[in-house]
Formats: C-alpha cells, structure tokens, sequence
C-alpha cells in the first residue's frame, strides 16, 4: 500500500503567499513521488497567482509520472478552477 | 594662509570615512548619509554639553580672577592668553546656539560643515582649558572630562580620536611634569589619565563604527526600495503602451477598451487590428500573478497573438497556435487567459474562442443580458498540443458585446464583498448607451461606486463591441 501526500492549504491562496505555498506544494509531492492530494477544503480566496502554483505543480507532477488530486474546494473557488481551465491539468474531486 | 590649508586638509583626511581595512570603500552619497547622522546625533547631545560646559567654564573665570588678584597665577601673560581661551570658548557657544533650535532639527549637508565647525570650536577651547588647568592647578580633572566628552559623546572617526587623544596626553603630561610635585602622585595622576583616554577611545570607536553601520544600512535599504519602485514604474508604463490608444467609432460598429491599472503591475492587456479581408480582430488578456515578469510575459503574448491572429484562417487555429508558442520552453507555468474573436461589420457575425478567461456578455438590443458561453478551453501556455474550438456568434444592430477580467468581478467592497456576476448584470440591464464607450463607462462607474473607499487590488479592464451594422468603412478616431 503507498502512502498519499496530502497538502491541505488554509486561507487565501494568492500572490501574498504563492511563494510559500509553492515550496510547501513540491515538498509535499518530492514526498509523494510526484503524486499529491490538494485538500480546498480550507481555501477563501484562489487567486491567479496561486493557480500558477497549482500548475506548476502539475507540471512537476506530470514529469515524474505521477497524479495530482484536487478536492473540497468551494464553489466560488472551483468556478476559478473550472474557467481557466485547470480540470484538464489536475483531476479534480469533490 | 598654508597653514589654514593645511589643518583644513588634515581635518579632512582625519574625519573622512574611508580609514585603511575599515569599512569598504564609500560613495559619496553614502558618506554624506553618515556625517548628516552624526552631525544630528552630535547636534542632540550638543544642547546638553553646552549646556554643562558653561557652568564651570563661569566659575572658573571668577576663580582665576581671584587667583590672580592673590598673585598666585605664573605670570600675567599666561593669565590673559588664559582669559581669551575663556572669551572665545564662550563666544563659540554661544555662537553654537543657533544650531541648537528647541525642536528637533532638519539637518542638511550644508549645516553639517557649519556644526562641524561649532563643534571643532567648542571642544578646542575646552581642551585649552583642562591644558590651562594643569598648567595652573596642576589638575587633570579638565582634561579628563574633556577626553571622556570627546570620545564617548561625539561620533568621531577613530583616526581622528587617535591623533587628538595622542597630542593631548603628550602635552598633558609635559604640563603636568613641568608643573612639578611629588613624583610618584604625578606618575599616578597621568596613568590615570592615559588609561581613561584609552578606554573612552577604544569605546568611542565602537561607538561611532556602530553608528556609521546602522546608518548606512538604513541608506542603503531606502536606497535599494527607491530603485525596485522606479524599476517597478518603467514596468507599468511599458504596460500601458501596450494598449491600443485607437477606437473606432463609425455607422458600422463603435470599439472602446480601457484598463485602469493596479498599485502593482499586472499583465492584463487588449488589441485590435483590421484585417486585410475587412473583419476586425478583438482580444482581451489577463496573464497570471503580478509584477514585472506578467508585465513581460503580457508583452510577449500579445506580439505572439497578434501575427498568430494575422497569420492563421481561422482564430481557432490561431489560438492551438499561440497555445504551443507560449507553452513551449514555459519553465516558469506561466499562462494567460485570453479571449479573442474575428469580427464582420457587414454580417455581425462573430467568431469567438475562449481560453479560461471570464465569459463574455452580449447586451441584445431591447432584449436583455445574455452570457456567451463558448467552448471551455483552458487559458494558454498550459496544455501543449490542446486544440482550440471557437463559437459562431450573430450580433444584431444595436447589441453590445462585453469583456471584462477577473478585477471587475473581484472588486471588493468595504464590507469586503466582490463585485460579481450579479451586478455586472445590474449595471448592464436596461442600458441605453449609445457607443461603446458608454457602456464601458457605465460598468466602470458602477465598480468604482461600489469599491470606493477601497484600494484597487487588482489590474480593471474590459473591451466592449458595439454593432451598429452600417456598412460604411470605420474611420479612426482618437480617444
């Protein structure tokens, strides 16, 4: 049985803390070989700047052969998600 | 006269910054920025030596009168050379006084040299004093005050406190000897002496080294700050030329877009051009994140779209196009999103692709709102080899076709509500404008009474087609 990494953010998540999330996100996914599971759950605000996190952790993952899992995120941030685009990048759960 | 130079010149070299092994070596700006600190510095604690030097410098005068009434000074020569150290150390006090405002002073370079001078004035004379003192009294208590003053109170540069510290102990203890006594309480008293010059010295320097250290951090961050902003500056200008500054406005159709820009820069952008065929190409961008790097990756994209859009037959094609350029070699995922469409003034037929931006709103003539909901594609530079699907729209006389980005959506209000969907609607319903600008003006003014109070967070821009359906050729105009 494999372990999942899962990273469960909280609060907003944009170019105020996007650096921070960044190295806190490919920490997470060197643990898990390239495959995560974004918990939303805690997330207000999403903003550009951190779905340009988000794909660069999609990217990462993408190289490495692995998965990226997206879930619980709320409806105003899910409509950001869903917009631009990114339930092409990353799979994303309920 | 040489002489005067020539001191002048010894005193620059002794209170300049750029002592040997020190520091690394100073600019100018750096090295006004510290004597303007010390010169403040020396400015605040002036009030309060003045202050204390003129009680016994008073008294003192009183006690050589008497001393030489009593007959007990050297000679009378001595005692006059003595009363005029008195009259010019008081008169450089109190010449000093007007250095010394009540409140706290703004001090600039070209004060520094006059209170420089105030100040060599002042702790001269105090030193001819305590030398005076021993050659009277045969006391160093002067001098020691002196000392302790001049290297703990003022920030002087160590090779000056050296050379004067030097010069004053070998005097010193010339005076002393000469004044005579029993040897071993001379020995004892100047001991004394050298070890308090040497002590107040060495933490004299510390002292000032210290204070040179934090001022030129200070010098340095603000420094640094001004250069990020005006760096920051030339960014948000070039992304203002990005922007078309062009507007069509004939019987055939009305264009109008305007951004009002963040505080940060951000990467949002617009265009239009005419085709050879006679259609009209529109496109409106909003780059991902802020700062200079969206700022140049906004310049890029709209270089790339433009000879895409010039370039391909269909603007389906045009965007799997644009899409491969920016994704490619694209390290730092960066992406846009980016709506375009080709144009007919004729027929008012609209080709229309959507890459992850905010739909589109028709405002139909008579008819109420109606959001275009184009094919989901994702925003561009994120998925190589994603092909591009378009939507065939018809506009009618009189309708308005809207875009916007996600900073009219998102403006916030005091009660730290966005702005939404919703009252874009109701900003839009019922509009009788009669250009393009007009509507853009309406959603924009119904932001701003929404948001204002608050500061913009984020880059407002939007670009409206108004189709009036006349055939006759648009002519520019110039907003």
């Amino acid at each position: 049985m494999s372990r999942i990494a899962v990273y469960a953010p909280v609060g907003r998540f944009d170019s105020s803390n996007s650096r921070v999330r960044q190295t806190e996100l490919m920490a997470i996914l060197a643990e898990g070989e390239g495959s995560a599971l974004i918990d939303f759950s805690g997330v207000e605000f999403l903003s550009s700047a951190g779905l340009r996190v988000l794909l660069l952790a999609a990217n990462e993952s993408d190289k490495r052969g692995g998965t990226l899992h997206l879930s619980g995120a709320r409806p105003s941030v899910r409509e950001v998600l869903v917009v631009s685009g990114f339930q092409e990048i990353l799979t994303l759960l309920d | 006269m040489l002489g005067a130079v020539h001191i002048k010149s010894l005193v620059t070299r002794l209170t300049h910054l750029n002592s040997p092994g020190a520091l690394p070596p100073l600019s100018s700006a750096e090295i006004e920025a510290v004597q303007t600190a010390k010169a403040r510095h020396n400015l605040r604690m002036a009030r309060f030596t003045v202050a204390a030097a003129l009680i016994p410098s008073f008294g003192l005068v009183l006690v050589d009168i008497d001393r030489y009434r009593q007959g007990l000074l050297h000679q009378s020569l001595l005692y006059q050379a003595l009363l005029v150290v008195h009259v010019f150390f008081i008169a450089a006090t109190v010449s000093g006084l007007r250095y010394m405002p009540l409140r706290e002073p703004v001090i600039g370079p070209n004060q520094v040299r006059g209170l420089n001078r105030f100040l060599i004035a002042f702790l001269g004379s105090i030193v001819a004093l305590s030398l005076f003192g021993i050659l009277e009294r045969g006391s160093t208590t002067i001098l020691s005050i002196a000392l302790m003053l001049m290297n703990l109170v003022f920030r002087l540069p160590i090779r000056m406190l050296v050379v004067v510290n030097v010069v004053l102990l070998t005097t010193a203890c010339l005076l002393r000897l000469g004044y005579g006594g029993g040897f071993s309480s001379v020995v004892v008293g100047l001991l004394e002496l050298i070890t308090l010059s040497l002590v107040t010295m060495i933490a004299g320097a510390g002292l000032s080294r210290q204070m040179t250290t934090i001022v030129l951090n200070e010098f340095r961050e603000s420094r640094g700050k001004q250069a990020l902003q005006s760096e920051l500056d030339i960014a948000a200008r070039m992304q203002l030329m990005l922007l078309p500054r062009h507007w069509p406005d004939s019987s055939a159709f009305s264009l109008f877009g305007l951004m009002q820009p963040a505080r940060d820069v951000g990467g949002d952008f617009f265009d239009h051009f005419a085709l050879e065929d006679g259609r009209h190409v529109m496109s409106i961008a909003d780059v991902c994140d802020k700062g200079v790097a969206a700022g140049l990756f906004g310049m890029m994209c709209k270089s790339v779209s433009r000879s895409a859009l010039i370039q391909s037959d269909d603007i389906a094609e045009a965007f799997t196009a644009i899409n491969s350029e920016l994704c490619h070699d694209n390290d730092e995922a960066m992406f846009v999103t980016f709506a375009g469409m080709t144009y007919d003034p004729q027929s008012g037929r609209v080709r229309l692709v959507n890459a992850g931006h905010i739909d589109p709103l028709i405002l139909r003539a008579g008819q109420g709102l109606e959001w275009v909901r184009a094919p989901r594609c994702p925003a561009l530079g994120m998925r190589p080899g994603r092909r591009f699907e378009a939507l065939d729209l018809q506009l009618n006389p009189g309708d308005v076709l809207l875009f916007m980005t996600d900073g009219v959506l998102e403006a916030v209000n005091r009660e730290g509500e966005q702005f939404g969907v919703s009252r874009v609607e109701q900003a839009m319903q019922g509009l009788q404008a009669r250009d393009a600008r007009e509507c853009i003006q309406a959603l924009v003014d119904a932001v701003h009474r929404f948001a204002s109070g608050v500061e913009q967070f984020d880059d407002l821009t939007c670009l409206a087609l108004m189709h009036r359906g006349d055939s006759i050729p648009a002519t520019q105009t110039t907003s």
